[in-house]
């Protein structure tokens, strides 16, 4: 009687064990349901780097783009309207993103993030009559380079 | 009579809305292409000052108040490169205006 116990408690326990250190995985969505839960997600970090920037006074939208909607060779991008303070991010589809969900989600942020550096930065060269390539190029590195860093800075490492 | 003046005013409104129409394609420097009369090598950029559009191998310039407008869209944005793939220099755009003699009566540009 004593052994049938003692048994099933170790059965039990190993059970236990076993659930504990197993990996979690999270169960995949489907395409259809990639671009409206990306959507739900970067509303939320759109809010919430709107108000870490100081760009509460603009009104910001965002938009899942398919790649013949974006510029070739981009991830996504930022129209805006400096005198009615009006933007729109346009960011790569959730649906078109070939990597896991989590994955597409924080490469969308990033491209959140870095399309609000830039506007940001407008105000700097608003008077400017023309810009040159090389003086793009580098804000667009200088622009990768912050939000990589206020992104490791949201994203502690585990 | 003053209802007369109404609806011609009405007439008049809507007879210039019904011509408007929708341009889409590639946003060209046209000096670039006066110069060289191809397109290759004439993307439009941010130092661009004068625009043509090139509309399914037919090209057609921007008035002045469209190359302001394509000016201003082409200022105000920023795209983000992906790291893994060439980026591309072309700029489509889609004009919305009237032609005349190869030349776009610009209402509206919207710049990809």
């Amino acid at each position: 009687m004593d052994s049938r116990i003692l048994l099933r408690a170790a059965i039990l326990l190993g059970v236990f064990v076993a659930a504990c250190v197993a990996p979690v995985t999270s169960k995949e969505p489907l395409l259809r349901e990639r671009e409206p839960l990306a959507g739900k997600y970067l509303d939320q970090r759109l809010a919430l780097w709107q108000d870490r920037l100081n760009l509460q006074d603009w009104k910001i939208s965002i938009i899942q783009s398919h790649p013949s909607g974006l510029r070739a060779g981009t991830l996504g991008n930022i129209h805006w309207d400096a005198d009615r303070q009006t933007a729109v991010i346009r960011v790569l589809d959730a649906s078109d993103y070939h990597m896991p969900m989590n994955a597409a989600l924080k490469d969308m942020e990033f491209t959140v993030v870095h399309e609000l550096i830039h506007l940001e930065l407008s105000s700097l060269t608003k008077n400017f009559k023309s810009r040159s390539e090389e003086s793009y190029s580098g804000e667009e590195q200088a622009v990768n380079r912050m939000a990589d860093a206020l992104l490791k800075l949201d994203r502690p490492a585990r | 009579m003053r209802r007369i003046m109404s609806v011609l005013a009405l007439t008049g409104a809507f007879s210039v809305l019904a011509l408007a129409e929708n341009f889409s394609g590639k946003l060209l420097d046209s000096s670039c292409y006066d110069a060289q009369k191809k397109t290759t090598g004439c993307d439009a950029s941010s130092a661009t000052t004068s625009f043509a559009i090139d509309v399914s191998g037919k090209v057609y310039k921007l008035d002045s108040n469209g190359n302001s407008k394509a000016m201003a869209a082409l200022k105000n944005r920023a795209d983000r490169a992906d790291p893994t793939k060439q980026q591309s220099k072309e700029v489509m755009a889609n004009v919305n205006g009237t032609e005349k003699s190869g030349t776009l009566t610009v209402e509206s540009i919207d710049v990809q």
